[in-house]
């Protein structure tokens, strides 16, 4: 299969190769990927970076060979192991090549975890003992007591685990990885390297897609970029840092905008948070950090007055909340209506123009305005987010809570959140922003408050 | 119960079901709920608390259709009403209770099946002994897997737009617009993921689950059968 | 140049919208219940149930405006009554042959328009025709012909009505307000839009 003339010295062909491969996702649209030609050895691990919406989820899908069957025109070739992807069945692809998703709530299609590994196994026709092939792959990812365990009552970081797992399950040897660590936190990031790394070592050849580098840097082979013109360079590994930011000094004297007192919710009969009091100071950011149910998202929800609580919150003003997927809370069809919804309802006496006008140079402020008329879910991750908050303080929220702000955002991007919040803030906006980025929450935040899990 | 095949065991509930949409019979419908309602409660397996819930909406629905073929039965029965007040009213009850005696057993046939079958079973019996394709086997599989996480986006959007100074009703296009927009996204990735598993409609593969057809099965299904057929006929 | 089969992508696609329409049904039944609670002693029970009846056919006009290819109305109510009994609903196997009259009310017709036309009136005429089967079936299930002419005629203006808000007008507005996303570039209904 492999063509000596192009590699005269190599006996063994790489695991992966990309000739002259180009994408778009319709005759009428540019160009996403241009003429890419690059090779993967065995055992290597490949780190594609790149600014969000250059398309590298787009190149991981074309080289899973998910697309162009989902979307998308493809020419030039793709090859695992010296066979050309495109004239494989699913079955066949997935012992070669298989992908983990960004998102782990939406891979799976069993209800629980040994029946999700079984399936896989069944896909490829698997012969010998099943049941002892599934255990034994639970056994690699450190997952045998959760064998019948239901997939949806497990967090982010253990469905990751068991998406690897399944992914293994075909035998691939390679692994594509789309941004892996997007939906988790930090510690349940840093085993699943731990576990990616061992993986590696026993020789799984791993292309990762991801803007942060952090858990892969001990061990990663080398760095590409993708740019935005579609094309691929050889790129230094560097973990972003947010030097150079520093919280917006409060006020003084300090007033206080939000105050809880004896603070308990409980959901199902479990308590999630209780007999908490604070107060939040006007004019500042605080920043709730803490693992995944821990009750960041919950105390947001409090303060929004969104559930049932006991105890005694008041704020000065109205509370707006974006939620960590901010596709929740579109209300039009269209980015400036969205606005103007929101610009209607407190000044319900200007005049429909003056709302307009005012909608464009919020649009404009936020990076949006090119986007006026496209439909809010046809945005990108990160512009939603701007949008949502944007709806949001349009509707005069003194208090804006925030969840997650910067989850699944490139470097950019979460520096142009930061940036439009930190404005905001110094004009007098109090804003609560519940994260698991530690290093985010100390270049921005007046105060620091960290959840315990219970 | 439990342990028939759920395939067979569905054919066998849906036939008894349609012989009894076909006639009227006030006796035999009742002993079809008695029947089922019997099984039902002497499965061991069976969440007793979710049986008796249930019913409650067929005891209301019953109790409905009674009044309706009570108050309001067809002409025919009315026509009657020459011979005296008394015949009308003994010919409505009569439709009353055809109406509500009906509910009452198709209510206990479907509870008798819902309760004591595993959805999982159900289709994999489906894929391997009615030849439903794999696609659409594993395909619903994986939706109805999604139950529990599309209930709580409907909450979540709810909040979402509450927190906007919107209320929506349950009904709003508003509330349901965001829901189904993530389906599609979903239904994408989903299906991206089980083919990256490996998955192919037309590929042969293995069965780790199997879902037996035996002897049994072939028996409730001729007694099950004949019976509500000579209970259509003698009762 | 119409492709026919089913891929897997559609199947949970349709799948799903079954599941957010049953959600959005469960949303709304205890407003019916309710109704049909108060509306027992005057034998006017059915009626409760009727308002929210247009719910069940959304799928079948849905799935088929996006989807555009024959069989789509039918299977799509196929796999919703499957999802039901997944569910555990208690009308059991019989919420299958239901599914396929219903689903064949609204495939009439669009085969009628030679699954060309998706326009306001076929859409319209759909729901109708979901609605009409629907009832005929109501006379072989639930004995809707022991009842009087007077109530069947009103039980069946009020599915109407409620057939031809959800299942034609919602559902149309759904379809066309997808269409504005650019969610559906590879769907049928994507591409008949620009």
């Amino acid at each position: 299969m492999d063509n000596p003339r192009n590699n005269p010295q190599r006996v063994q062909a790489p695991a992966l190769t990309c000739r002259n491969l180009c994408f778009h996702y319709g005759e009428d649209k540019t160009p996403i990927l241009r003429d890419l030609t690059f090779a993967v050895e065995e055992k290597e691990v490949v780190i594609l970076t790149g600014r969000s919406g250059c398309g590298k989820s787009t190149l991981a899908y074309c080289l899973a060979g998910l697309y162009p069957e989902y979307a998308g025109i493809l020419t030039g070739e793709i090859r695992a192991g010296g066979t050309d992807i495109a004239t494989l069945p699913h079955n066949e692809r997935a012992r070669r090549v298989s992908i983990m998703f960004q998102n782990p709530d939406s891979q799976f299609c069993m209800g629980r975890v040994d029946h999700e590994i079984l399936f896989a196994l069944e896909n490829i026709a698997y012969e010998g003992d099943m049941r002892e092939r599934m255990r034994r792959l639970l056994s690699l990812i450190d997952l045998e007591d959760c064998e019948t365990a239901r997939l949806h009552t497990l967090s982010g970081g253990t469905k990751q685990k068991v998406a690897l797992a399944t992914a293994l399950a075909t035998g691939a040897k390679i692994l594509i990885l789309d941004e892996p660590f997007a939906n988790i936190d930090p510690d349940a990031s840093a085993e699943l390297a731990r576990k990616l790394r061992a993986l590696n070592e026993d020789g799984l050849t791993l292309f990762v897609v991801d803007h942060r580098l952090d858990y892969w840097k001990p061990f990663l082979t080398r760095t590409i970029e993708l740019s935005a013109t579609g094309g691929i360079a050889d790129a230094k590994a560097r973990i972003w840092n947010f030097e150079g930011c520093s919280p917006v000094p409060p006020p003084s004297p300090p007033e206080i905008a939000v105050s809880i007192r004896d603070l308990s919710v409980s959901y199902d009969k479990k308590t999630v948070l209780s007999s908490l009091s604070m107060d939040i100071e006007q004019g500042t950011l605080t920043a709730l950090i803490g693992k995944n149910g821990s009750g960041k998202s919950t105390l947001l929800m409090a303060i929004a007055g969104l559930l049932r609580f006991k105890g005694k919150i008041d704020s000065v003003g109205s509370v707006g909340l974006v939620f960590q997927n901010p596709r929740y809370q579109f209300l039009a069809l269209n980015v400036r209506e969205d606005i103007c919804i929101s610009l209607k309802r407190v000044r319900s006496d200007v005049p429909k123009e003056a709302i307009e006008r005012e909608a464009d140079r919020l649009l404009d402020e936020f990076g949006l305005l090119p986007y006026a008329e496209a439909s809010p879910y046809a945005l990108s991750q990160g512009q939603q987010r701007r949008l949502a908050i944007l709806s949001m303080l349009a509707g005069d929220r003194p208090i804006l809570l925030l969840d997650e702000p910067t989850y699944a955002q490139d470097e950019q991007a979460t520096h142009f959140i930061m940036e439009l919040l930190q404005r905001r803030i110094a004009a007098g906006l109090t804003a609560v922003v519940a994260t698991h980025d530690l290093k985010l929450a100390e270049a921005f935040a007046n105060r620091i408050i960290s959840m315990e899990e219970r | 119960m439990d342990r028939l095949n759920p395939g067979y065991k569905f054919l066998t509930l849906l036939i008894v079901s349609m012989t009894l949409s076909l006639t009227y019979n006030i006796r035999l419908n009742l002993l079809v709920f008695f029947l089922s309602f019997t099984a039902t409660l002497c499965t061991p397996s069976v969440n007793k608390k979710r049986l008796f819930l249930g019913l409650i909406p067929f005891l209301l629905l019953a109790a409905g259709m009674f009044m309706s073929g009570l108050i309001f039965p067809a002409e025919g029965g009315a026509a009657t009403g020459s011979e005296g007040f008394r015949a009308v009213y003994v010919d409505s009850i009569d439709t009353a209770l055809q109406l509500s005696s009906r509910v009452l057993a198709f209510g206990g046939v479907g509870m008798l099946f819902a309760l004591t079958t595993d959805s999982m079973d159900f289709i994999m019996g489906l894929m391997q002994q009615f030849r439903l394709p794999p696609k659409f086997a594993y395909g619903l599989l994986a939706a109805y897997h999604f139950f529990p996480v599309v209930r709580n986006e409907y909450r979540v959007v709810k909040s979402g737009l509450k927190v906007r100074g919107i209320k929506a009703g349950p009904l709003s296009r508003k509330r349901v617009f965001p829901l189904i927009v993530h389906a599609f996204e979903q239904s994408e990735s989903i299906a991206m993921a089980m083919e990256s598993r490996g998955f192919c409609n037309e590929a042969p593969r293995t069965v780790a689950f199997v879902v037996p057809l035996r002897r049994v099965d072939i028996v409730f299904l001729a007694v099950a059968v004949g019976g509500v057929i000579a209970g259509a006929i003698w009762l | 140049m119409k492709n026919y089969s089913w891929k897997l992508r559609d199947i949970i696609l349709v799948a799903l919208l079954s599941i957010i329409f049953g959600i959005v049904y469960l949303g709304a039944v205890y407003l019916a219940s309710f109704l049909t609670t108060v509306l027992t002693p005057f034998g006017l029970a059915p009626l409760g149930n009727e308002i929210l009846f247009g719910i069940w056919f959304m799928v079948a006009t849905l799935a088929a405006y996006i989807l555009q290819k024959p069989g789509v109305a039918i299977v799509a109510e196929v796999l919703a009554a499957l999802i039901e009994v997944l569910l555990g609903n208690f009308y059991g196997p019989m919420v299958i042959v239901a599914g396929i009259i219903q689903g064949a009310g609204a495939e009439i017709v669009f085969a009628a328009g030679r699954y060309r036309k998706f326009n306001w009136l076929t859409m319209l005429l759909a729901a109708a025709g979901c609605c009409v089967t629907s009832f005929v079936w109501g006379f072989f299930r639930s004995g809707f012909g022991l009842l009087s002419v007077k109530l069947l005629i009103v039980m069946f203006l009020i599915r109407l009505v409620s057939s031809v808000l959800f299942t034609g007008v919602i559902s149309k507005l759904i379809g066309d307000g997808l269409a504005r996303t650019g969610l559906l570039r590879s769907y049928a209904l994507g591409q008949s839009e620009k």
